[in-house]
């Protein structure tokens, strides 16, 4: 029984509680027509924050779409593009009769040659990144370092402030050429530090060793030989013979590419041609350890190894 | 055969668990079980007239936002609170304010005697004009038929509040209602 204050209410009361009990109530909404009013509104606003989404995206790709210039015949846009610009995983063909010019917006511009296939794809933060499937390309990029890179199926190019030009030829070689500034290239551990005034092969099996433009004849044959022999005992010995002391920046490069025995006779040719650091052993540099390696980089008078590394922090992992 | 037996009326928990999984037969059961309620809370707040239109606001609100309720057995409390609310918001949109004793209270059913109509509009029009802190108690007790301690489970009062409501709101309705005249 329902417990009750006042239980005993005055007749007056009573009455007035009858009457108040049965003030009628609005009459009872049809609970489905009202689920099934609901539902629009909510596949309404779904539809329209995709809608949103896929405008503001397809907005933020177009501003940041790079334009696209023809220099010689008719260079073609594949994949995102909008009118003239090319998009985030988009690219920029030219045939044999073409070359283009892509603005890389904010950092300066990439010039396509004849037979090259170019992509752009999407990098980390503020990284203007494309990749180079083949053919040719010169960049002229004014940024602070390690923002534009370009992928090659040989390596990975890292401009550190500089103009270059990178080839990828159809039979798997490729070849990376510094006018000015520097780049790294890295490709399976190994790292190239590419100062302007050398350029370096890009080979199958890992990033060649750079060489100087001005080297000798004799030095330029030894290690284009070097190269191509398959690194050859003689053919080192011709390199190591017709080195100059500019030319410390190769054989520094060859450290991490012979087998000991070898390594011993290119330290010692270093040595001969440079100043080496006093207080680094021969044994460290021999192992190959990090720090020794970069004490010796540093002697060749082109800044510190930790200027060069293409991801600051990291440790080049040789062989 | 057996007579089927007497189904057990379920609790605002079980229903309010169905009605969240869809069952709007469920969430119907809760409307008849609580329209009463919503009806005083609003009747203490707003404008007769304006009242029905709100109850069913307040439902539709709430069927909109149970996925919120975290304590099902707490429905009606909460129901009371989105009606309180709602009775806020309407108080607040309205430009002009029209005093509750000037309103003229909802028509009663057909077929209900000329005096209980008059009988309700007079009680409203008094319980209008007690202090607010009476008023919902005494509407829950008369048209929402609440003992005290229902009373106090739904509005977080206590049971001693409820009760000096109580007495104290009678005792004034009482004597409205005779300096009026109207139960004479």
């Amino acid at each position: 029984m329902r417990e009750r204050e006042e239980d005993a209410l005055p007749e007056e009361l009573a009455k007035l509680e009858r009457a108040l009990s049965r003030l009628p109530l609005p009459p009872e909404p049809d609970w489905d027509a009202v689920r099934r009013r609901a539902r629009p509104p909510v596949l309404v606003y779904a539809a329209a924050a995709a809608f949103l989404m896929v405008a503001l995206g397809i907005l933020a790709l177009a501003r940041d779409a790079w334009r696209v210039e023809a220099l010689a015949g008719s260079p073609s846009l594949r994949g995102p593009s909008f009118g003239r610009r090319v998009a985030v995983l988009g690219g920029v063909a030219t045939d044999a009769h073409s070359r283009a010019r892509i603005e890389v917006r904010g950092l300066g511009d990439v010039e396509l040659e004849p037979g090259s296939v170019l992509r752009r794809v999407i990098g980390r933060g503020a990284e203007r990144k494309l990749a180079l499937d083949r053919g040719t390309l010169h960049a002229r990029v004014l940024a602070p370092p390690r923002l534009f890179i370009v992928e090659t199926p040989l390596g990975v190019a890292v401009d550190l402030g500089c103009a270059y030009t990178l080839s990828v030829g159809a039979e798997g070689r490729g070849r990376l050429e510094v006018t000015s500034g520097r780049v790294t290239f890295a490709q399976a551990g190994l790292e190239s530090f590419v100062p302007a005034g050398t350029w370096c092969p890009l080979l199958p099996g890992g990033a060649g060793v750079p060489r100087r433009d001005y080297a000798s004849d004799a030095f330029l044959a030894a290690i284009a030989a070097y190269d191509s022999l398959g690194r050859a005992d003689e053919a080192l010995d011709r390199v190591l013979a017709a080195a100059e002391a500019s030319d410390a920046l190769t054989l520094w490069h060859l450290l991490p590419r012979v087998e000991r025995e070898d390594r011993e006779r290119v330290a010692a040719r270093i040595a001969e041609l440079i100043e080496v650091p006093a207080d680094v052993s021969r044994e460290r540099l021999l192992a190959l350890e990090p720090g020794a390696l970069d004490a010796w980089w540093a002697a060749i008078g082109m800044g510190g190894a930790d200027e060069w590394r293409a991801w600051p922090g990291k440790k080049v992992s040789w062989p | 055969m057996d007579a089927a037996p007497e189904p057990v009326v379920p609790l605002d928990a079980s229903l309010v668990a169905a009605a969240r999984r869809g069952d709007r037969s469920a969430f119907g059961a809760l409307y008849r079980r609580h329209a009463r309620l919503v009806q005083a809370v609003l009747l203490a707040r707003v404008a007769p007239d304006s009242v029905a239109d709100l109850v069913q606001d307040v439902f539709l609100i709430a069927m909109g936002r149970l996925q919120a309720l975290r304590d099902d057995s707490a429905f009606a409390p909460w129901l009371a609170t989105i009606a309180r609310r709602r009775a806020a918001d309407w108080r607040r949109r309205r430009r002009e304010t029209v005093p509750l004793e000037e309103v003229e209270p909802q028509a009663m059913p057909e077929g209900e005697s000329a005096r209980d109509a008059l009988l309700a509009r007079t009680a409203l029009d008094a319980i209008a004009s007690l202090p607010e802190a009476y008023r919902e108690t005494l509407l829950l007790r008369f048209v929402a038929g609440l003992s005290g301690p229902e009373i106090a489970e739904r509005t977080g009062l206590t049971h001693g509040s409820v009760r000096v409501n109580l007495h104290r709101g009678l005792g004034l309705l009482r004597e409205r209602l005779r300096g009026g005249g109207s139960l004479a």
